[in-house]
């Protein structure tokens, strides 16, 4: 009896399922394939992120579709670069799949983005920063946020130009600065363009350290930091290792003044942990709100409207800076490549991405759009995206740089 | 290196020792008596500090109270998992079960509690206890977190209480024989069966005590488990593979060692570090630190004939 119930189950499944896909794959539709970790330890940011690019779709739909065609997501879930591959190969072979939506986290993204680009379907990276994504000439990939260098950079800047002088009454020669970064793709990119831009200042760095982000402990780091005697402190890490790293430091009484990352210190969760503490700690990465102030009617209107939509959905949460990212990687290209190309052949997708050159106001978010060329080192980066500075003040993560989209300013 | 930084690395690791000594407890009795490696133990520890979150969330209960409730709760929950499914492989290899299992719990807690990293922050730990200075022993101030401070005691305090239970009581006794030969105690009347269950139950009830300890250091999210398994390995073989005494010195062995390689040789490092010192330990001697060897054990065994 058992057997014959597994066996009616599997010709049910064998006749219904090629059947439904039949009915996916029909006319009439733009089939849109997205690989974000939404299973496994990455999956916190990964499903926020992916809430983003869902709204964005229903947004896009609501509103009639793309040149009166609607858009239909076909999901796959890639906890580790292994799965990123295999599901991307899987979307791009058994789906048919020729435009792809991910991926959220830079190691997912290394092994996603090779497999398109080898068979050549085009791919937007709207939240994985790792610059070696973009430094490998690919002519498919092409990343709607910031990279780990315009992140890093500023944040130096930031740190040495405004915070030290402003807080610590000290000029930037005179800072001691210590780098900390997790030693996965995102955190080592980081940490390497924040040396790099330390170096080509000449600031005092006067330690360095990587760990790994699953470390159960991280005392003898807060030791060796606390010895050095840093005025400021950058550290690239993910949101677990961040308030690890953060409760540990304020057990040492290490107190310097932090700059994280919109990925660690940056996370609603890092507030829950340690409530007052987070007071006046920075987060450099993706702007905390949505500066509509210098937004042309049009980006306005579709700020306003994510914001409205993911705030129904979400008990009346703002957005996480991840679903800005998510939401403006889908965004670009419903609106701006996709009817441009009007068909999802690569090739035209990529000519219509090219061929774009959108002013700040006028793209998505507080970003323009304009890629660079694969001529260029950084192939497929928008160039006009932008990286921000908050700083958490009473609890609430506030935009406090670039100044013309800030909403508050430094305390 | 100063004598003041000396200690304090010295008190970190230990207390660090005392962590890894709480996590690996039950793993160690459960794999001892059973010769059951236990992979879903991390989600053990995982499922106990969600429940003392959980505890604290809702009724503001604070987690070294909730330990009364989290610790019976872990053992009813070891006797089920014993009955559905290690009872009906005993003697079979149950790896694949057990993987398995740990798959199924860490998804469960991912779709019912969602991957946030959730903390609770209890006040009244927030402030270090200041040791020193000494100016007598050369010592300044140095730190001492109070949360790592409950956690060793206890963790030191449940070595000890196991040991003599082990030792000197009946129950003890008769999982001592179990787990030394299964087949002789089944001669001497013992339900083996019986002892199988209470010590994977005492076991998992173990990791109760331990995430409840653990909830007021450590951030819980579904992966918890996982940064600690690998360590929870390490110290159970290090350990001598059974021997509850033997794997809270390693743990605490190990938390010294993984702080001063951290300091002195970089945080990346760490890992490598311990993981060289385990592999050095088992060339030497391949049954762990307090491991008995093959024939001493033979020997013993036929003392006690």
């Amino acid at each position: 009896m058992k057997k014959l119930i597994v066996l009616a189950l599997l010709i049910t499944f064998v006749c219904f399922f090629p059947a439904g896909q039949a009915v996916i794959a029909a006319d009439g539709v733009w089939r849109i394939g997205t690989i974000f970790p939404v299973t496994g330890p990455l999956s916190k940011n990964g499903v926020k992120n992916f809430d983003g690019v869902k709204i964005a779709t229903k947004m896009i739909n609501d509103a009639g579709g793309v040149l009166g065609k609607k858009v239909v997501l076909v999901s796959a879930d890639a906890s580790n670069p292994e799965a990123a591959a295999s599901e991307a190969n899987r979307l791009i072979t058994n789906e048919k799949i020729t435009a792809i939506i991910g991926t959220q986290a830079s190691s997912l993204s290394m092994a996603a983005t090779t497999v398109a680009e080898k068979n050549k379907v085009f791919y937007i990276e709207n939240e994985g920063i790792s610059g070696l994504i973009t430094a490998r000439g690919f002519k498919y990939i092409f990343r709607t946020t910031f990279n780990s260098t315009m992140m890093t950079t500023q944040m130096v800047d930031y740190a040495v130009d405004v915070l030290g002088p402003k807080k610590l009454n000290k000029k930037a020669k005179d800072l001691r600065l210590a780098i900390i970064h997790e030693d996965g793709g995102f955190g080592t990119s980081s940490g390497r363009g924040l040396m790099a831009r330390a170096k080509a200042r000449g600031l005092n760095v006067v330690a360095t350290e990587s760990y790994s982000a699953k470390s159960a402990d991280l005392s003898s780091l807060v030791l060796k930091l606390k010895r050095a005697k840093p005025d400021i402190l950058f550290a690239a890490q993910y949101i677990n290792d961040s308030i690890l790293f953060a409760r540990q430091a304020r057990e040492m009484r290490f107190k310097p003044l932090i700059i994280g990352t919109t990925a660690g210190q940056g996370n609603p969760d890092f507030i829950k942990a340690m409530g007052k503490d987070a007071d006046g700690i920075l987060a450099g990465g993706i702007p905390s709100e949505i500066s509509v102030e210098g937004l042309a009617e049009g980006p306005k209107k579709d700020a306003k409207e994510f914001v409205r939509r993911y705030m129904g959905t979400h008990n009346g949460e703002y957005p996480n800076p991840t679903s800005f990212v998510g939401f403006a990687g889908a965004w670009v290209l419903y609106k701006f490549i996709l009817p441009k190309a009007g068909s999802l052949d690569p090739n035209k997708l990529r000519a219509a991405a090219l061929s774009l050159d959108v002013p700040r106001g006028k793209g998505v978010l507080n970003w323009g759009i304009k890629f660079a060329g694969p001529d260029q080192k950084n192939a497929g980066q928008n160039v006009l995206a932008a990286a921000a500075i908050n700083q958490w003040q009473n609890g609430e993560l506030k935009l406090i740089y670039p100044k013309a989209i800030a909403s508050s300013d430094l305390k | 290196m100063d004598t003041t930084l000396f200690v304090q690395l010295l008190i970190s690791g230990v207390l660090l020792g005392g962590i890894y000594a709480l996590a690996s407890i039950g793993l160690t009795f459960i794999f001892g008596v059973m010769k059951i490696v236990n992979f879903a133990h991390g989600e053990f520890l995982m499922v106990a500090m969600y429940l003392s979150f959980w505890l604290f969330h809702y009724f503001r209960l604070d987690p070294y109270i909730s330990i009364l409730i989290v610790a019976p709760l872990l053992f009813l929950i070891g006797l089920l998992v014993y009955r559905l499914l290690i009872k009906p492989t005993i003697g079979a290899p149950v790896l694949t079960q057990i993987f398995v299992t740990s798959m199924v719990i860490e998804n469960l807690a991912l779709l019912f509690w969602s991957a946030d990293f959730r903390t609770v922050s209890l006040k009244y730990l927030q402030n270090s206890i200041v040791l020193g200075p000494f100016p007598s022993l050369g010592l300044e101030e140095m730190i001492v977190n109070p949360a790592r401070l409950i956690a060793f005691c206890i963790a030191l305090s449940l070595t000890v209480a196991f040991y003599f239970f082990l030792k000197l009581s009946y129950t003890g006794k008769v999982i001592r024989a179990t787990s030394q030969d299964r087949f002789t105690a089944l001669l001497m009347g013992i339900n083996t069966d019986r002892i199988f269950k209470l010590t994977f139950a005492i076991g998992i009830m173990l990791t109760g005590v331990s995430g409840a300890l653990m909830i007021p250091i450590y951030t819980v999210h579904p992966f918890v488990g996982f940064e600690f398994i690998l360590v929870m390995f390490v110290v159970v073989v290090l350990g001598g593979m059974g021997s509850v005494v033997g794997a809270t010195i390693a743990a605490i062995f190990i938390g010294i060692i993984e702080v001063f390689s951290g300091f002195l040789l970089g945080p990346q490092s760490k890992e490598a570090i311990y993981f060289l010192v385990f592999i050095a330990v088992l060339v030497i001697k391949p049954s762990g630190l307090f491991g008995l060897e093959r024939e001493e054990e033979l020997e013993r065994i036929e003392a006690i004939d």
